[in-house]
């Protein structure tokens, strides 16, 4: 493990984070490691091997945690089979895994995961919540980056529309 | 007891902008042009611990942001352009010869300071909402509101989600210019979208391909800019105004003050480094400030934004339970408590406000020879602020945060230790061509007991530091001065050494060991050559 490692292993890189030897050899001379910047959240890492219509989810707890909700669902059109609950009202020492599969059915293109956990840890309830993406980009997806812009002067703009507030 | 702040701090802006009841660029006599004014407003839904309370919608006026008139059959061709005041007035005018068939166009950016709210997975396109096609010959009054576009169920058009960032970007502004009205704050780029998810960077991509494809991890500052969630019915973040002002704070420490955070998991109850401690509990507290008499911190996600959770920055116990200087939320309450009145409290006897607040972090935190820790942060506001130094360290000892009260912004004497007697002293001293024995513990990287810190003042000479560890243990090494880094050895083993460094005569340098061991517990040898 490294500096650049222990960036990784910030919740806003996760995935990155298995290319850590590659990122060593890469590492300018005079980087510093970068402040942890997310929000206050579970003290879980939760990650999901994920297939075409299934995925393991394993979620380690950091701390010690009581009243556990971990729950699965889906998003842009991915279907959970099930109700998604996982687990409900469990318990768990501090350091301990578990591994949930879960079985789904993909939306167009691709579509998300999502596990929220929820617990009483050490400080109070907190939530983590992370999604996994499923299959590729249709083409309409992958074109949305310029759907919706505007030019406004000279410069693009995403436009939203106002409603007019009549008196 | 809570402190808010006065009417006349949202002036501030208006007095920035020139704005107030609304600016125009237009020119002419009355007669001479034609003209729009209104009031500019945003649907704000109301975040609770339980979630988005989508039966408390208020509308709030746009604060200060850039509006302007274009032609409705060519939005190219600007007519004119003004700033909305901080009641979301506009006043707008452009030459009579000009078009009468026009739109109102409201971008989701301020001028002063700038703050642009941007959508990174449509190439940061800048937001704006836009009126329909308005008739300027029979209409010279036309109010604006931006709808959440909740449907009940779902979300249709968010017109008001990059409005409410903005606001909430504003609000943290306003509250320091209320109190230093000449803070010169950096440009600030906000990303916000309806495709950012809590989705890590896949192994396939960029960093750069990853925020384009909106993941983005989590809501967060990255050194540049903020990224804020906005994937509806997984993790939304634009109407938590605690959570956007924690990442503004980060944003703040990075352009006006320093952090050595170093990043990693953490959490409530953790004993971690307190560089993180002291970065994290800024982020929360700062928050609370900020919206104040809210104290309340509430993060919302979850199905229909349903569910969610939160905590009290005015809570010194329940919250906290592991108190000491390495824990986050015994830093956010400290800080808390020494911007609010704490009449309520009996350990709180300070009530500086914010302004103190804001030249310490500026100034002594800033420069600091130090790391920045809740040692470094007290350390030179008791020096700021001698006639409460008293009250400060009454309020840093409640609840046995600090074993003695801080003396200096090295933590000299300390005697918590949290949980092993290898974490004190804070900071040690080393002499070059002595090794030093440390001791480490299994936890993660960003644990108190995974980091050591030593000062070492520079005579001119060049140096390098080597670590050596007996057990297979991984170690690494980095030199810092004020934070900026100076030398590091970070590879895969405990037994490595830093590039050369020269330090520079009378210069403190600050060591730091960081630990990634697994074993129980293991040593490992520093030594500065």
């Amino acid at each position: 493990m490294n500096f650049v490692s222990l960036i990784c292993s910030a919740a806003l890189a996760l995935a990155a984070c298995q290319t850590d030897s590659a990122k060593r050899d890469d590492a300018p001379a005079k980087q510093p490691p970068a402040g942890s910047v997310g929000k206050p959240e579970a003290p879980v890492q939760v990650d999901a091997a994920v297939g075409t219509s299934s995925a393991r989810v394993t979620v380690r707890f950091d701390q010690a945690a009581t009243g556990l909700d971990v729950r699965a669902s889906g998003a842009d059109g991915l279907a959970v089979q099930g109700d998604g609950v996982l687990a409900r009202g469990t318990s768990v020492a501090a350091g301990e895994t578990s591994t949930f599969d879960v079985a789904f059915t993909p939306g167009p293109g691709q579509s998300m995961l999502v596990i929220s956990v929820r617990g009483t840890f050490a400080a109070g309830e907190r939530i983590t919540v992370r999604a996994f993406p499923v299959g590729k980009p249709s083409a309409e997806q992958a074109n949305k980056a310029d759907a919706g812009t505007t030019q406004i002067g000279n410069e693009r703009v995403k436009l939203l529309p106002a409603e007019e507030v009549k008196k | 007891m809570m402190r808010g702040f006065p009417i006349a701090a949202f002036l501030g802006l208006c007095v920035a902008v020139g704005a107030c009841g609304g600016g125009s660029s237009g020119g002419g006599p009355p007669g001479d042009v034609r003209s729009l004014t209104g009031t500019i407003t945003f649907d704000k839904v109301t975040s609770t611990t339980a979630g988005l309370n989508y039966s408390a919608i208020v509308q709030r006026p746009v604060r200060g942001a850039d509006v302007s008139v274009v032609e409705a059959a060519n939005t190219t061709n600007v007519l004119g352009s003004a700033v909305t005041g901080n009641d979301g007035r506009y006043s707008l005018t452009w030459p009579l010869t000009g078009p009468a068939s026009v739109k109102v166009v409201v971008f989701a950016r301020t001028s002063s300071p700038k703050i642009f709210v941007e959508d990174n997975t449509s190439g940061s396109a800048i937001y704006a909402i836009a009126s329909g096609t308005v008739d300027a010959t029979s209409t010279t009054t036309l109010d604006l509101n931006a709808p959440s576009g909740w449907t009940g169920s779902s979300y249709s058009a968010r017109s008001s989600a990059p409005l409410a960032v903005l606001d909430a970007a504003t609000q943290a502004v306003l509250a320091f210019r209320a109190v230093r009205p000449a803070v010169a704050f950096a440009d600030l780029h906000i990303n916000w979208s309806a495709n950012n998810a809590p989705i890590g960077r896949q192994s396939d991509e960029t960093q750069a391909q990853a925020y384009a494809a909106g993941h983005i991890g989590t809501s967060h500052w990255n050194g540049t800019a903020l990224y804020i969630l906005g994937k509806a019915d997984v993790d939304t973040d634009e109407f938590d105004d605690h959570v956007i002002v924690h990442e503004w704070g980060h944003y703040f420490e990075s352009t006006l003050s320093r952090s050595d955070n170093p990043g990693g998991p953490h959490g409530a109850g953790d004993v971690k480094d307190p560089r993180l401690a002291f970065g994290e509990g800024w982020g929360n507290a700062l928050s609370a400030m900020v919206w104040s008499p809210n104290t309340v911190y509430s993060d919302s996600s979850g199905t229909r934004q349903g569910q969610g959770f939160g905590f009290d920055l005015e809570d010194n116990t329940s919250s906290d339970p592991v108190p000491g200087w390495f824990s986050e939320t015994s830093v956010q309450s400290i800080l808390y408590d020494l911007f609010d009145s704490g009449s309520n409290e009996a350990f709180d006897g300070v009530a500086l406000g914010l302004g103190p607040i804001y030249d310490v972090m500026t100034g002594g935190e800033k420069n600091t020879t130090a790391l920045t820790t809740l040692y470094s942060f007290i350390a030179a506001l008791k020096a700021a602020n001698p006639s409460q130094a008293a009250a400060i360290d009454t309020l840093t000892r409640y609840r046995n945060v600090v074993g003695v009260p801080i003396a200096d912004a090295y933590g000299t004497g300390e005697t918590v230790d949290g949980g092993y007697p290898a974490n004190l002293p804070l900071y040690r001293s080393i002499t070059v061509g002595s090794g030093v024995g440390l001791t480490l513990f299994n936890d993660a990287p960003n644990a108190l007991s995974q980091n050591r810190y030593f000062r070492y003042t520079g005579n001119g000479a060049s140096h390098t530091v080597s670590i050596a560890t007996g057990s297979s243990d991984d170690v690494d090494v980095a030199v810092y001065q004020k934070g900026a880094l100076q030398a590091f050895a970070n590879g895969p083993t405990g037994t490595e050494t830093t590039q050369p460094f020269t330090a520079a005569s009378g210069v403190e340098y600050i060591i730091v060991v960081t630990g990634f061991g697994t074993s129980a517990s293991y040593t490992t040898t520093v030594t500065l050559n």
